[in-house]
């Protein structure tokens, strides 16, 4: 067991050093981010309460779709040079690479969140209420992504899967994942904060179940 | 009464897709085994002579 | 299996499903009857009501088929072999079918009950988001062009998304504000009791209808991995003929 979380850490922090330096969530996926919610701004605004209401909603679309581009390129990389076979073939548990790439897509990921989530309180003139609750509903969030991303992020190998199979995969089962980050973000941001909670619990289930069910699975999406 | 039309139309798009779902399993059935039984009169590459 | 068991084995296998078809045909008959003419007009709803007698069969056909897939995708990783994998793609194939169908009844049901065809229902938004995980599905089977690399991915997506499913729909409820669940469907007020055995002969017709198309779906999977089988049997081209050329036209490459 902790051999497997030593194992995903050393993947974690290749992935991360890919990232530092190929600056891909800081180079294309917040400028996405920001298009995104400038375009939604664009179309529904300029008047205020509507932009302040849709403002959750917007922020975890922005995130959804960027957690699918993540996954995509975290995996294309490996597609390169064989890297893929080369991991499968270290003498590592394979769901620690699931593990590490999920790790090192939400460090990702929560950079990016931080950044948007600023761009939306200038944007939308969202309140920053209950920023615990929030914080806690955008890492549990983000880690229930991750799980669904790395798991199918392995399909991407396939060229067609790159197109349109993946994301088409990811977002419908992301679904509860978007209801409760959504529903606790613009409750807690409403002031609702208690209320939020139990949607944070939701969350924490989605969690638990896609990181046992990936840790389980993964290895036969690898194998040749 | 109006709404008779919904009931008939959820009624008839229920039979006719089973029919067409049934039938084009039917015919993909058809269409395997022929050109199953026409690659198979071609002769098969042996080892014995 | 020796050649002659095959052969009776194929023998019985059509021969059943030409029975399933008839005992299919004649339960769909007595489902309509008791669902158009037996069972009492409803009171509040009139005779649209009675689209409850396909709306709630396929759903649960729909249910049944991917809980079918779920067997068949852990089947298969277990022991390996590519019945369990046929029998997955048909139920999903099928269960797709009648999530769309289930779908479009309800849109149909609730325009004049509701006033409108999609009322974000939690229930058939939930329903919804099923289809389009396994329409996910689907597409991942189109994906592999290895029969074993595909069974394996499929097996992985029919597994979670199976799982998914309950909290896609506690999600899509709780979205709503229903916090207990909802002890109508689509509003259905008191059933008769005729309406009640009406209904229950519709979910076996639409069960025995389950059986045969799988069996169907199932022939028809195996006559493909035949014909797949054959294709790629090397074989002595007539003169001028180029190698292969067969494979690329002949060959469909389903799964």
């Amino acid at each position: 067991m902790t051999g497997t979380l030593r194992h995903a850490r050393a993947v974690a922090a290749k992935d991360l050093r890919i990232e530092v330096r190929g600056r891909y969530a800081v180079g294309s996926l917040l400028p996405f981010a920001g298009t995104v919610l400038i375009a939604f701004g664009l179309s529904l605004g300029p008047g205020r309460t509507l932009l302040q209401q849709t403002a959750p909603g917007l922020l975890w679309l922005a995130v959804l779709f960027a957690s699918v581009l993540a996954f995509r390129r975290s995996y294309e990389s490996e597609g390169e040079d064989g890297a893929l076979e080369g991991l499968v073939l270290a003498p590592v548990d394979r769901a620690s690479i699931f593990l590490g790439k999920a790790a090192a897509v939400i460090a990702e990921l929560l950079v990016l969140e931080v950044l948007v989530w600023l761009m939306v309180v200038a944007l939308f003139d969202l309140a920053l209420r209950s920023p615990g609750v929030v914080a806690a509903a955008f890492v549990l969030g983000t880690i229930g992504l991750a799980a669904v991303g790395s798991l199918f992020g392995v399909l991407t190998e396939s060229a067609r899967a790159r197109e349109a199979v993946f994301p088409l995969l990811v977002l419908p089962l992301a679904t509860p994942i978007l209801v409760a980050g959504v529903k606790a973000t613009a409750l807690a941001t409403t002031g609702s904060a208690g209320q939020a909670v139990s949607w944070l619990g939701l969350l924490v289930a989605f969690d638990v179940v896609f990181v046992a069910a990936g840790t389980l699975v993964f290895g036969y999406l690898l194998e040749d | 009464m109006d709404n008779l039309g919904y009931l008939l139309a959820g009624y008839l798009i229920t039979g006719l897709s089973l029919a067409a779902y049934v039938t084009s399993l039917y015919a993909r059935g058809r269409r395997a085994r022929r050109r199953t039984d026409s690659l198979g009169a071609r002769p098969r590459v042996t080892d014995r002579p | 299996m020796s050649s002659a068991e095959r052969a009776l084995g194929k023998l019985t296998a059509r021969r059943g499903e030409r029975v399933l078809g008839w005992l299919t045909l004649g339960a769909l008959v007595v489902t309509a009857l008791f669902a158009l003419v037996i069972s009492p007009r409803e009171a509040v709803q009139g005779n649209v009501f009675r689209l409850i007698y396909v709306h709630v069969p396929s759903a649960w056909l729909a249910y049944l088929a991917f809980t079918v897939v779920l067997i068949g995708s852990i089947a298969y990783l277990v022991t390996r072999k590519i019945r369990w994998d046929r029998m997955a793609a048909a139920s999903a194939e099928i269960g797709v079918l009648f999530t769309a169908l289930t779908i479009v009844i309800g849109s149909l049901w609730a325009k004049p009950v509701w006033g409108t065809y999609w009322t974000w229902d939690p229930r058939l938004t939930a329903t919804a988001i099923m289809l389009l995980i396994y329409l996910g599905y689907l597409a991942v089977r189109k994906l592999p062009d290895d029969p074993a690399k595909r069974a394996r991915w499929a097996a992985v997506v029919g597994i979670v998304g199976f799982v998914d499913i309950p909290i896609v729909h506690l999600s899509v409820r709780w979205w709503r504000g229903l916090h207990q669940a909802p002890a109508r469907l689509l509003g259905v007020p008191k059933m008769a009791p005729l309406m009640g055995v009406a209904l229950m002969i519709a979910v076996v017709a639409f069960t025995i209808l389950y059986l045969y198309l799988m069996a169907l779906r199932m022939r028809i999977g195996r006559a493909e991995a035949r014909l797949l089988q054959e294709a790629l049997a090397p074989r002595l081209e007539p003169a001028g003929r180029a190698v292969g050329q067969d494979v690329t036209s002949e060959a469909p490459a389903r799964g």
